[in-house]
């Protein structure tokens, strides 16, 4: 039934009910103490019987505000905001009418005090909703105009105090009208003022926290994002480590060559056999950086081409002749098939010709003579798919998650064909991801390899 | 004196010849190995005086762990082992597992001058003979 807050005030408003609390202890002894003092100064002008009894019935209410206040401070409520602002609705209620009453026995109208309200009707506005500001402002003006009302009609008797100012002043009608009017035009405005000014601050309060809140959630991203840098910058750099192994490692073998043949170790009739295993190395290094180049292009993704519409079977009779040549070189069968009526896929008609010749010429390398090498493409209903099937020297489980790794190139392939930068497959598996299609690749070793790749029809 | 024996473990087969070409007018036999595994295979069988080893091979640590292999037999033990590798500085000593021993009597960088190469082998075999 409380209307909520906009947002949750709930540390605001244990902080602000407990300092109500302590405001009202301040201003019973303060009231008290003024109660004794004039009644020091000007003798028997005040009831101070009757301020005694208020005083301490003030007293003994906070005493039960402040133990309820500390229950409430441990409160397992799942709603701990409506309570404490149900509390807060009870101290300014019972304030108010407390404060009447002793308006009442303290000369009533004649009491310049009754501007005390105007602290209620700020207390409202400060802790509660808007609505509140406003309903306390009538509340409070109901009352005293109900008390004041009444003593001038005489419905309760008027307690004057004596020397303070004209007895006469309560019944003069004029003065008690334009008093309330003050009054009541004073506390609508305070409360009017007091709870917009409050609004505001509230509002600039939630617009803190939420942008604390939105600055701790990006923190947290900016951490999770360092974090993923860190580890490609690791990654990056473990790359760079291998690269430069690799092109050290051709320049190391053709150096140590021509300082061999230069100082004199080698003997004459060799060093012709010496300076080709240096061009061979040589010309290994030049593939090798050729690929290194290719490799960071297609990450780069910064073609200069749009991809095009292209027939993925065309560009495979492209390269058809030139493997047949070496799969006959090498005396094996070599045979392709291609399923009519296929759909193009778009791509660059270059990577899609690499990626033909890296898989068939790396069919031909890796297996013995006299073997088998199978081109096959097909299509599934997204897909248009190739595959390269060969009799080869295959591989073992453990070695295929690798395979597609830069540099990686299995034991049994450096045994049986030394050249090789092993960045072929890197890069036959980049360009396949770069269109959105995949790789993959079963094998049994001494058996054979299957290599297939998929590539998305054109839409 | 007894022809001294060296193993050349590495995979790059340029680099065995060319430590051939060296060692071999130096009187000195040298036996080859490709791998990790097949150079501990023929540490054992051959027992040779001295071990020319490359750091990385096919795994990168290839060479390591076979350096720290033969440290685990006693009889393999005193053989020295010179490494020979493509790492340039110490910049790539991050490629190494810290907090490990690893037993290395000399470090070479490829390319290796021949002379420095004979010289320093002689220096080993004369520091365990």
């Amino acid at each position: 039934m409380n209307k909520q807050l906009p947002f949750s005030l709930y540390p605001r408003l244990t902080e602000r009910t407990d300092q109500l609390i302590q405001l009202r202890w301040g201003v019973v002894t303060g009231a008290l103490a003024a109660s004794f003092g004039a009644d020091f100064l000007f003798p028997d002008s005040l009831p101070m019987p009757i301020l005694i009894v208020i005083a301490a019935v003030i007293t003994i209410y906070n005493g039960l505000f402040l133990l309820y206040a500390s229950r409430l401070h441990t409160t397992t409520s799942k709603d701990p905001e409506r309570l404490y602002m149900r509390f807060a609705n009870v101290q300014i209620m019972v304030d108010i009418i407390a404060l009447t009453v002793l308006l009442h026995f303290t000369a009533g109208i004649e009491n310049p005090f009754y501007l005390f309200y105007i602290v209620y009707i700020t207390a409202a506005s400060i802790l509660l909703p808007r609505v509140y500001s406003f309903l306390y402002a009538g509340f409070a003006s109901i009352l005293f105009s109900a008390l004041v009302v009444a003593e001038y009609w005489q419905l309760i008797p008027h307690i004057h105090l004596a020397g303070f100012v004209s007895p006469q002043r309560y019944q003069r009608g004029l003065y008690v009208t334009v008093v309330l009017f003050a009054l009541v035009g004073t506390l609508f405005i305070c409360a009017h003022l007091a709870s917009a000014i409050a609004e505001v601050l509230r509002r600039r309060e939630k617009e803190l926290m939420e942008s604390n809140l939105s600055c701790e959630v990006r923190a947290g991203e900016l951490a999770r994002l360092n974090a993923r840098l860190a580890e490609l910058d690791k990654a990056r750099s473990q790359f760079i480590r291998l690269v430069t192994h690799e092109l050290r490692a051709p320049v190391a073998a053709i150096q140590s060559y021509l300082r061999l043949i230069l100082d004199g170790y080698v003997p004459p009739e060799r060093q012709m056999e010496i300076i080709q295993k240096s061009e061979r190395r040589a010309l290994e290094q030049l593939a090798l950086i050729s690929d290194l180049l290719d490799l960071a292009r297609l990450q780069e993704k910064r073609d200069e081409t749009e991809p095009e519409l292209i027939d993925v079977a065309d560009i495979l009779h492209g390269v058809t002749d030139l493997m047949q040549a070496r799969a006959e070189d090498k005396d094996l069968l070599f045979s392709v098939e291609v399923e009519p009526d296929l759909p193009p896929v778009r791509a660059r008609p270059e990577h899609v010709k690499r990626l033909w010749t890296n898989l068939i010429s790396n069919a031909i390398k890796y297996t013995e003579p006299g073997g088998i090498v199978v081109v096959s493409l097909l299509q599934n209903p997204n897909y248009v798919v190739g595959v390269v099937r060969d009799t080869g020297i295959g591989m073992m489980p453990e070695q295929m998650p690798r395979l597609f790794e830069e540099f990686y190139r299995t034991e049994e392939a450096k045994a049986m064909e030394r050249q090789g930068t092993g960045l072929g497959l890197s890069i036959v598996k980049r360009i396949v991801e770069s269109y959105g299609g995949r790789i993959w690749v079963e094998s049994e070793k001494g058996k054979g390899s299957k290599f297939s790749f998929a590539l998305p029809k054109a839409a | 004196m007894a022809k001294a024996k060296i193993l050349v473990v590495d995979d790059d087969p340029d680099f065995v010849e060319a430590m051939r070409l060296t060692l071999e007018p130096n009187d000195y036999g040298v036996i080859s190995a490709a791998s990790g595994d097949e150079g501990l295979a023929k540490v054992k069988s051959e027992t040779p005086d001295l071990v020319i080893l490359d750091v990385i091979m096919s795994s990168v640590l290839d060479g390591l762990q076979m350096s720290q292999r033969m440290q685990e037999d006693s009889g393999h033990k005193r053989i020295p082992i010179l490494m020979v590798t493509s790492i340039a500085n110490t910049d790539y000593a991050a490629l190494f597992p810290t907090d490990e021993y690893i037993h290395i009597d000399g470090f070479l960088s490829k390319p290796v001058p021949p002379d420095v190469l004979l010289q320093r082998i002689s220096e080993l075999l004369q520091s365990t003979a």
